[in-house]
């Protein structure tokens, strides 16, 4: 059975990784561009999720094309309200780490869940702060995309991480 | 789990005065950018941004700090290493942004929303994954087979 490779702490095995990274986030930025449907297909993914959410606790949401009224607030989802670039940036890291195909596909699956869920939750943390703290708006949408996106990632990969069988050391 | 929860510390201590200077930053880089990314003989008028810079350089400063298994002479040394590099990264990648955006206004309607669509991806997010490669190239590397081993 073929074992997969691990990362050495050479600094060709790194710079090998780090460009696997950055041509898998080429392509996915060149794929981003020229394919429209794949974020019309995360704010849709989006709006479907709120949609969703609201209904379960019982509030009256209304879509009107990609903009969402709940509660006297009116949302419109954007491009930065997908979770497709933090899941395009996942897929690339995953894709370049050495390992087994089959990991690789758990952790794209795990990641896409896990990126999913953390960015409706974002946009409805931001709702409500549209809705109540609306002075906060602006400091909560930056901090939540910006850090909260990166933790949500680091978080996500650390936990695929842990799914890896232990590391095989040289004989 | 440490690393995250001090990383989540350093990255909310960092994006307070990353939030202060963001405007005037802002600023700076987008003269830089326009004046490289504008055609010989013109001038670029940049009307509004709608950047993520410098929080991607605050990023960067809270995953330095927060890599623990190195001591804290490192990790500054990691920091001024890194930093002028992120911000030669925002430039450029500010620069590409513009440059494909122009290029994509001289074309049909659908090189231009395809421009447009490249550029934001560039702009919103080459920081971060600027940052997290810098950061992984100085310090993180370390850390990572330690992280396959652990279950």
């Amino acid at each position: 059975m073929k074992t997969p490779r691990r990362l050495g702490s050479s600094h060709k095995s790194v710079l090998l990784f780090l460009v696997r990274c950055f041509a898998y986030w080429g392509l996915a930025l060149w794929g981003v561009g020229r394919f429209k449907q794949i974020e019309e297909w995360g704010t849709g993914l989006t709006l479907a999720t709120l949609q969703i959410a609201f209904r379960a606790v019982g509030q009256q949401v209304h879509r009107v094309g990609s903009t969402l009224s709940v509660g006297g607030a009116n949302v419109e989802i954007v491009s930065d309200c997908s979770p497709h670039m933090p899941f395009l940036i996942f897929g690339a890291v995953i894709l370049a780490f050495p390992s087994s195909w089959r990991r690789r596909l758990l952790g794209l699956v795990l990641g896409a869940v896990a990126i999913h869920l953390f960015n409706a939750l974002r946009i409805l943390t931001l709702i409500w702060i549209l809705r109540f703290r609306y002075s906060w708006f602006d400091f909560a949408h930056v901090y939540l995309w910006q850090t909260g996106t990166v933790l949500m990632v680091f978080a996500t990969f650390a936990l695929w991480m842990r799914t890896l069988p232990p590391r095989r050391e040289p004989a | 789990m440490r690393f995250l929860l001090l990383l989540a510390l350093w990255a909310t201590l960092a994006f307070v005065p990353s939030w202060l200077v963001a405007q005037p930053w802002q600023h700076a880089i987008a003269a830089v950018a326009s004046r490289l990314a504008s055609p010989a003989g013109a001038v670029i008028e940049i009307v509004d941004l709608q950047l993520y810079y410098p929080f991607d350089l605050g990023i960067y400063l809270a995953l330095c700090l927060a890599s623990t298994w190195v001591r804290w002479g490192r990790r500054w040394r990691a920091v001024a290493a890194g930093l002028p590099v992120l911000i030669l990264v925002e430039i450029g990648s500010l620069a590409v942004a513009l440059a494909a955006m122009m290029r994509g206004a001289a074309g049909s309607a659908q090189a231009a929303e395809e421009a447009q669509r490249f550029a934001v991806g560039v702009i919103r997010v080459t920081g971060l994954v600027a940052a997290a490669g810098a950061w992984f190239y100085l310090l993180g590397r370390e850390r990572l087979p330690l992280a396959a081993r652990t279950r």
